[in-house]
This record gives structure tokens, C-alpha cells and sequence, in this order.
């Protein structure tokens, strides 16, 4: 059964690809409103494609939500057990678009490689889910029941599928999920993560003079929001990578020594990273591998600052008001809600007498941590092995899948968290990128692990 | 001659409000491209005004947009007096927070607000009109000349190019400079260095999941570099920043201390809920005598709505520093990009450019000419009370250009108040105000042609 499969994801390379274009153009970037039927288009075509391949396909509008949540299932193998699959359809936005080197929502084929916006976050890694299960229909039908939770919110942190997860729990009972939204830790070098970062994502508002003012008649008694924020920010974290907000460690459980030395031996050392970056230096805290400053430190960037003029040439304006895009990257066992409560009295108390500050929560997540003992992870190991010729190493994720803590929770599965991307892909960036070898042996590896669960029972 | 003039104005208020609102109606935004031609048709339609009430009136071109100059030399023998305005805005932005948009201007309870209404299209209009009245009442006792440029506010070559290359034939004997504040004749204004500071760090953009605890983060970055810059207590951080500070007299202290303005007044025109600065000084030093730094804008990363958790590769920050004598741009903007340089974390770089030709001195302007007396009588005649000697916060680049380049006595002040919002959404201007400086500029005339 699974050689006739693969057999037909062997021939079905063209066809394959032709498909992933397909979902690329649609540009579903779930942060812009005005994408909002674009994002529901690529939702509906989830749910078609699904429905062709023989499953049950239910799209659930959440109240309170954004974007739809895609569920399909098939129950065809009583007594075996069910394998979830997790992705998602929305994108982050594109700009800056003038360094993308095709547009983003053109698809388009360059040294083996597909460049477009979602190529590998998350649209080529969910499709390789779907195409090996289109292959296995054909092929007689999955070795094992199957669903597939698909959502629109990831990059946006929305509350539609933890909700859907939570309220329809005893029917969405599933032995194994696995969450294929990440990347090889090198060329060649499969993962399967233990562990992921949390996210606190925020907008510090600061508010000075009621209108904007003229920075020759009122500059030097006037407060400016800008400069004032500068002082936030530059409080937040020191040059050192040390977050100062009061009590934001205290809840930062170290990895294990024998994790940190698997760590150590991953492709992550300093010239690397500077090679990957195109910087000279790499920054955070000195005293820790860079590998543990992204895998068990937490961390605080900001995005973006919005407020003032910002046009080309000079306007000498002192603005009324100014806001920062700041985040924070959280590790086990720090709790999003109580950084947050922390973070709001701290910055209120970083600001200067003429400026008014105010914290807005824009989404967070607890850290995750996953165990690697279960009958999945043995099978998910042999399932690379026999896809792509490589063993698995186990290592942790510096991003964040909010959506996994409440599977965790909610449905207790078994889970895989892992990902078919390169390390140069360009998640989040101008000209990402997927790897059509990837791809291709992704929707293998998926064959595989379908088989080798279904085996291990 | 003079009792005509002043009557015409008073009867022909509605008239030249009409004309004032037809000005301001003009989006003449020098710093957009997109409002190049509105720029020009601004300038085409001063000439058309000037030429119309009878004066000699043409475009000064240069690689800009072109300077009205216009004159009138019915009076061989009478000193010459140059009125000098700009006819450019500035951007109209936040928009939304405008009552009435800021082409479209509106008249409420006795202002006129638009875009431009003291900045400066109120003040020169107020002198546009006077000239108008003197001609219809046989013309002024004294020989006039305009140049009102359209490069003010973004600092644009083609007037101070026209006079550094014809100062000798733009000599005058006096100046007004009317781009001031009712009832203040300066003696001083701060100048300019405006510049952006960028740092860099990622070539390209990153996900801070991926990347995020070791990569450097321009944005991080540049907000220690903006805090060293300006400290709490607003003491400016760049070395040697204060070296040449020259202190006000003595005598200027102590007419400042009449100076009516007290922190309740600034906060009541700002709506700011404190004030800030240096602390040790008084508010008409800090405003005027001491030099300072405002960040104006922050480019780069993501700014949109909701969220992105992007490492930028850059981030740009607008920043200016007002300065006083006798600081030198070009030494600040030195001791600027070193200190910047020093202050970088060690994955980013740090480049600072200078906008606006490297900046604008802080100035004293004489005071001690018998213009400023007639300037004076022109005020109690017409608003009924002598000006304050004071100096400006903000900068006037012509000023300086006018002092290098030509010979005449310069006295800077005008028609519009700091509770204008110059520079501001819902900017304005009071029509007794207006109307009152049109009969001020007669009485100008008037008075300079006695001396």
C-alpha cells in the first residue's frame, strides 16, 4: 500500500507543484483587514481540496474570531489510531516589498526552489500533509484514521481554533498530532523539537501634548513621546540582552545539562550565525550559548515604531503621540499573563513627567514543552530515515505555535513538532523560499509516518 | 495719504478675507512631490496679485521652486523696504485629527483655519494687502520690494542662491522678515541640524522566533543611541555639545523675565500634562537661549495594524537639534556621528546623514537700528500696545542669509501667535489679527519713511 503511494507522489511531482502555486497566489495575510477574503479564499481552498481527496470537511466561523478554522476527517480504519494534522493557511505580511526579488504572491520557480509568501510558513509544509493523503486515498485509502485541523489566525495569534480545540474536544479525540510549521537545523539535518518559546506581543503607547507642535517654539519645554519611548525601550533591555522588567526571570526553568550538550553540537555557533545573518557580531546574553539564547532564553525585540514623520526630508514636529511594537519571546514555565501585569507598572514607571504610558496586549502564548518518549517519536524517526535518508536530532524552537499548548491541553495527544523548511528560507522575510526536494520528500516522510503509525498502533 | 490707506483697509475686511481664504486654498506643500504644481501655481498667483495692484512682479527660477519678487520704486530717493514671506506649507499630516480639512478653509468663532494661516500665508497676505491699499491710495511714501520664496520649510537653495549672487542689487536699507509672532520683535533665533540616524544590523529582515536572543535588532539598538542622546533631565549626551553656548546678557534675562508666559499657559496651549526640559533654566531659556533634540520620526520594521514578529535589518530615526550661538553645526554634526559611532551595539552599524545642507546657525539679530523703533510706533498704533524684544525657538535660515548677503537692517516679527499650532493639525490664524496687521504694515510704511 504505501510503495503504490509513493509510487504516486513520485509521479505526481509536476502536478504537486502546479498545486502549491496554486495556494501561494492567493495572498491570505491575516494581519491586513483588507486581505480578509483573500485569507478566507485560501481557507475555502484548503477545504476543497480535502474534500476531492474523500474526507469530511467542516469550515467553522468562531465567534469573536477572524478567519475561518478548516476540520476533516476520516474514521475508515476502526480499531487503528487517528493521526492529526496541524497547519495553517494565513501568512505574515510582505513588506518590505521592494526587496522581494519576484512578488510575493507570484510564485515563482528559481534553482529549485518555489519564492513566495507562505512557501514554507506554512502553506508548502500543510500541503505536503494534504498531498500525501490524497496520495493514500488513491492509493486505497490511509493505514489509519485521519484528521486535519487547518486555521487561518497563526500568524496573528487569534482566538478561533485554541476555541474550536477547547469546545469540541471529545470529538476531536486523537492519538498522535503532529505540527509540521519548521525547518530543518541544517541542510540534510531533520529535527523534532522538545520544546518551543512563548510570545507576549505588545504596543507600548506613549501620549504627550494633545496635538502635534513645532519643535522651534515649544522644543525644549515640550515632552516628545519619541524620546521618551527611546528611554522605555532602551530600559527594557540592557546592551547586555538582560530584560529588567521586575520578575520577568523568575520563572525560567534551565534546560537539562545532557539537552544543552545535544544543543552545543547543532549548527548554531557563532560564525555560523553571523554567516546566516550577515552581521559582523551577534548580541544577547554573553554567558549563554547562542543555541540556548534561542532555544531556553527569553528575549525582547521591538518591530516597529509608528508615530511622528516619517516621509522623506524634515519636518521639525514634535508629535502628540508615539507607539512601539515590542515582543517578547518566553521560555518554560513564564506565564505571558503575569510578564504582561509586570511590564505595564514597569513602564509606567520608566516614563517622564509629560508623557503618559500604556501597555496593549496583542496576543500571547505559553511556551511548550514536549515529551520524546512516546511510540510517535520512534515512528516519526524512522518515517525521516526512510524519506529523507536522515535521523532526526532533538532540538528546541526559538519561535512560537501557541496553538499547540491547547492541543496539549485540550486533547492530549501524542505530538510531533517538526518541519520540512531549510534554515535559509526566509520565514517572515522578503523572498522566502521552500525547497521543492523538500517538498517532494516531505509529502514521503508523511507517507511514511502514516505507515509507521498506523504499524506501531 | 495714510488715513486712505488705513480706511480702505478697514472697509475692505470681508474683501481681503476672500482673498486671504483663496491663498490658503492653495496646497502648496514644498516638501511632496505630488504638490510640485500646486507649488508653482501658488507662486504664479502671488505675480498675479502684485502685478494687478500695479507693481513690476516676476518668478526667480532655480532648481526649486521659484522666489515672487516684486517691486515698486515710485519714490526716488525714499529708503528702500523689503518684505520678505513663503508662499510653501507644511505636510498636513495626522489628517485626521484636522476639524476642517486643511485645504478647505474654514472660519470659526473669528479664526480662519487651513494649513499655512500663520505659517505664513496670513503674514504675508497681511503685508500683500497693505501694499494693495497704499497704491490704491496714491502709493506708499517709501520704495517696496517682496521676495517671497516657496523653500522655507524644507530649506530649499533657490532664494538664498539669489541672494548670495544679487545682494548687491537687493540692498536695502530695512527688512521685514515676516514670518515672526505678533507683538515679538526678535533679537535672536536658534538654527537647525536636522539629521537622520540609521542603523543597521541583519542584511535582511528576521523572524524573531528564529532568530531572536542573539541576532542584534536595529530597532533595540537605536533606542539606547536616542536615550544617550537626549538623558531625562534633558541634558543633550553628544561630547562638547554645550561648549559654545554663549550665555544670554544680563540685560536680555532681565526683559525676558517680563516676558508674559508661565507653565500654565504652555500647558493650557499644548494639552501636554507636564512640561519637561532643563529644569535649571527658566521657560523663555529653555525655549529660546538653550539648544535641545527632538526625534521627530522612526522609520523601518513593521508599523502596520496587529502584529509581526520581524527582526528589521534597519531602522532610520529623524532627529534635529535647535541650536543657539554660537554653536556650529559643523562641529556638532561631527561630534554627533562619532558619538552615535560609540554608542552602536556591536552587530549593528550606525550612519548619520545631514538633512538640509548641513544645518542652520542660532543668530543675534541687532536691535539697536531705528527700524526696530519704527516697528514699535507701527504696533501701538495699529494693536495698541509696543512689542516685546524676544528671541524665537525656531529658525528662520533666510535670516542668516540675509544678514551674510545683504546689506539693510532686519527686523523679524508678525501676526500669528504660538496657540496658532504652526507646524500642527487645525493650524490658524485670528482675523482681527490679520486685519490689524494689515494696518500695521501701513503704519510700517508710514513710520520708515519718516526716519
Amino acid at each position: 500500500m504505501v510503495e503504490d503511494s509513493l509510487q504516486r507522489a513520485r509521479d505526481g511531482r509536476p502536478q504537486a507543484e502546479t498545486d502549491l502555486i496554486e495556494f501561494l497566489a492567493i495572498p491570505s495575510v491575516s494581519s491586513l483587514p483588507r486581505h480578509n477574503p483573500d485569507t478566507r479564499r485560501a481557507g475555502e481552498w484548503v477545504a476543497e481540496r480535502l474534500r476531492r481527496i474523500g474526507m469530511q470537511v467542516e469550515i467553522h466561523d468562531i465567534e469573536g474570531g477572524w478567519h475561518p478554522v478548516v476540520a476533516a476527517a476520516w474514521m475508515g480504519r476502526p480499531g487503528k489510531p487517528t493521526l492529526t494534522i496541524y497547519g495553517h493557511y494565513d501568512v505574515q505580511p510582505v513588506d518590505p516589498i521592494d526587496e522581494w526579488i519576484s512578488p510575493p504572491f507570484e510564485p515563482t520557480v528559481r534553482d529549485g526552489n518555489v519564492y513566495a509568501r507562505g512557501a514554507c510558513d506554512n502553506k508548502g509544509q500543510i500541503l505536503a500533509g494534504i498531498k500525501a493523503a490524497e496520495h493514500a486515498f488513491a492509493a486505497g485509502g490511509p493505514p489509519l484514521n485521519l484528521r486535519f485541523l487547518i486555521e487561518g489566525e497563526e500568524e496573528v495569534t487569534g482566538p478561533s481554533l485554541p476555541k474550536f480545540v477547547r469546545e469540541n474536544a471529545a470529538r476531536l479525540a486523537t492519538d498522535y498530532l503532529i505540527i509540521a510549521d519548521g525547518e530543518f537545523t541544517g541542510p540534510g539535518l531533520p529535527n523534532l523539537l522538545t520544546g518551543l518559546r512563548g510570545l507576549l506581543y505588545t504596543e507600548l503607547h506613549a501620549e504627550g501634548a494633545a496635538a502635534d507642535l513645532h519643535s522651534g517654539i515649544f522644543g525644549g519645554v515640550a515632552p516628545n513621546p519619541l524620546n521618551t519611548l527611546a528611554h522605555v525601550i532602551s530600559a527594557l533591555k540592557g546592551r547586555d540582552g538582560k530584560v529588567t522588567i521586575p520578575g520577568f526571570y523568575e520563572d525560567v526553568q534551565p534546560p537539562a545539562p545532557e539537552e544543552v550538550a545535544t544543543w552545543l553540537k547543532m549548527p548554531k555557533d557563532e560564525t555560523t550565525l553571523n554567516a546566516a545573518m550577515a552581521t559582523r557580531a551577534i548580541e544577547g546574553e554573553a554567558e549563554f550559548s547562542p543555541v540556548e539564547r534561542l532555544w531556553a532564553r527569553p528575549t525582547l525585540d521591538v518591530h516597529g515604531i509608528v508615530g511622528g514623520f516619517v516621509e522623506a526630508g524634515k519636518k521639525t514636529v514634535i508629535p502628540a503621540r508615539a507607539k512601539a511594537k515590542v515582543s517578547m519571546r518566553l521560555v518554560p514555565n513564564q506565564e505571558p499573563a503575569k510578564i504582561l501585569a509586570s511590564l505595564r507598572t514597569y513602564v509606567a514607571a520608566l516614563s517622564t513627567p509629560g508623557v503618559t504610558m500604556s501597555v496593549t496586549d496583542l496576543g500571547q502564548a505559553r511556551p511548550v514543552l514536549s515529551g520524546v518518549d512516546h511510540a510517535g517519536v520512534a515512528a516519526a524517526i524512522r518515517a525521516f530515515e526512510k524519506s529523507f535518508g536522515a535521523t532526526p536530532v532533538f532540538v528546541r524552537e526559538g519561535g512560537s505555535v501557541p496553538v499547540a499548548l491547547d492541543f496539549q491541553e485540550a486533547l492530549g495527544p501524542k505530538m510531533l513538532l517538526t518541519g520540512f523548511g531549510l534554515p535559509d528560507d526566509a520565514l517572515h522575510s522578503p523572498n522566502e523560499k521552500m525547497s521543492l526536494e523538500q517538498y517532494h520528500l516531505g509529502i514521503e516522510m508523511m507517507l511514511h509516518l502514516m505507515e509507521e503509525l498506523a504499524n506501531a498502533g | 495719504m495714510i488715513e486712505k490707506a488705513l480706511a480702505l483697509a478697514r472697509a475692505g475686511r470681508a474683501q481681503a478675507e476672500k482673498d486671504f481664504i483663496e491663498e490658503l486654498s492653495i496646497p502648496s506643500v514644498s516638501s511632496l512631490s505630488e504638490h510640485r504644481a500646486d507649488c508653482r501655481r501658488n507662486a504664479q498667483w502671488l505675480v498675479e496679485r502684485f502685478l494687478r495692484m500695479g507693481m513690476g512682479a516676476h518668478l526667480v527660477e532655480g532648481d526649486g521652486y521659484p522666489t515672487v519678487e516684486a517691486q515698486w520704486m515710485g519714490r526716488p530717493g525714499a529708503p528702500l523696504f523689503t518684505i520678505y514671506g513663503h508662499y510653501d506649507v507644511q505636510p498636513s499630516d495626522p489628517l485626521e485629527e484636522w476639524k476642517s480639512p486643511p485645504f478647505l478653509p474654514d472660519v470659526r468663532e473669528g479664526f480662519i483655519y487651513a494649513r499655512g494661516a500663520s505659517d505664513n500665508k496670513g503674514q504675508h497676505m497681511a503685508c500683500l494687502k497693505a501694499m494693495e491699499h497704499w497704491m490704491a491710495a496714491g502709493g506708499p511714501p517709501l520704495n517696496i520690494r517682496f521676495l517671497i520664496e516657496g523653500e522655507e520649510e524644507g530649506g530649499g537653495p533657490v532664494l538664498p542662491g539669489l541672494l548670495a549672487r544679487e545682494g548687491d542689487r537687493l540692498k536695502s536699507d530695512y527688512t521685514f522678515i515676516a514670518d515672526g509672532t505678533l507683538l515679538q520683535l526678535l533679537t535672536g533665533l536658534r538654527g537647525v541640524l536636522y539629521t537622520e540616524i540609521e542603523v543597521t544590523g541583519p542584511a535582511k529582515d528576521l523572524h524573531s522566533g528564529g532568530f531572536g536572543g542573539f541576532s542584534p535588532n536595529p530597532f533595540n539598538t537605536l533606542a539606547h543611541i536616542l536615550s544617550a542622546l537626549k538623558a531625562r533631565d534633558g541634558k543633550i549626551g553628544i561630547p562638547h555639545f554645550y561648549d559654545a553656548v554663549l550665555p544670554p546678557s544680563a540685560e536680555e534675562l532681565g526683559s525676558w523675565k517680563e516676558f508674559p508666559i508661565t507653565e500654565e499657559m504652555i500647558l493650557r496651549m499644548t494639552g501636554a500634562p507636564a512640561l519637561e526640559g532643563e529644569l535649571d533654566y527658566s521657560l523663555p531659556e529653555r525655549g529660546w537661549a538653550r539648544p535641545t533634540l527632538d526625534v521627530h520620526g522612526i522609520m523601518g520594521g513593521f508599523t502596520g495594524e496587529g502584529t509581526k514578529t520581524v527582526i528589521p535589518a534597519r531602522a532610520t530615526a529623524k532627529v534635529s537639534m535647535r541650536l543657539v550661538p554660537d554653536q556650529d553645526p559643523q562641529t556638532i554634526l561631527a561630534n554627533l556621528r562619532d558619538f552615535v559611532a560609540e554608542l552602536a551595539t556591536p552587530g549593528t552599524r550606525t550612519k548619520v546623514t545631514a538633512l538640509g545642507e548641513g544645518g542652520g546657525r542660532g543668530l543675534l539679530i541687532d536691535s539697536s537700528h531705528a527700524g526696530i523703533g519704527a516697528a514699535s510706533r507701527a504696533f501701538e498704533k495699529s494693536f495698541g500696545r509696543p512689542p516685546f524684544l524676544v528671541r524665537a525657538g525656531y529658525s528662520i535660515p533666510v535670516v542668516a542669509d540675509f544678514a551674510k548677503h545683504v546689506d539693510t537692517r532686519l527686523f523679524v516679527t508678525g501676526f500669528g501667535t504660538e496657540e496658532d499650532g504652526a507646524h500642527s493639525p487645525n493650524e490658524r490664524l485670528g482675523l482681527e489679527n490679520f486685519h490689524l496687521g494689515t494696518e500695521m504694515v501701513i503704519h510700517l510704511m508710514q513710520e520708515l519713511s519718516e526716519i
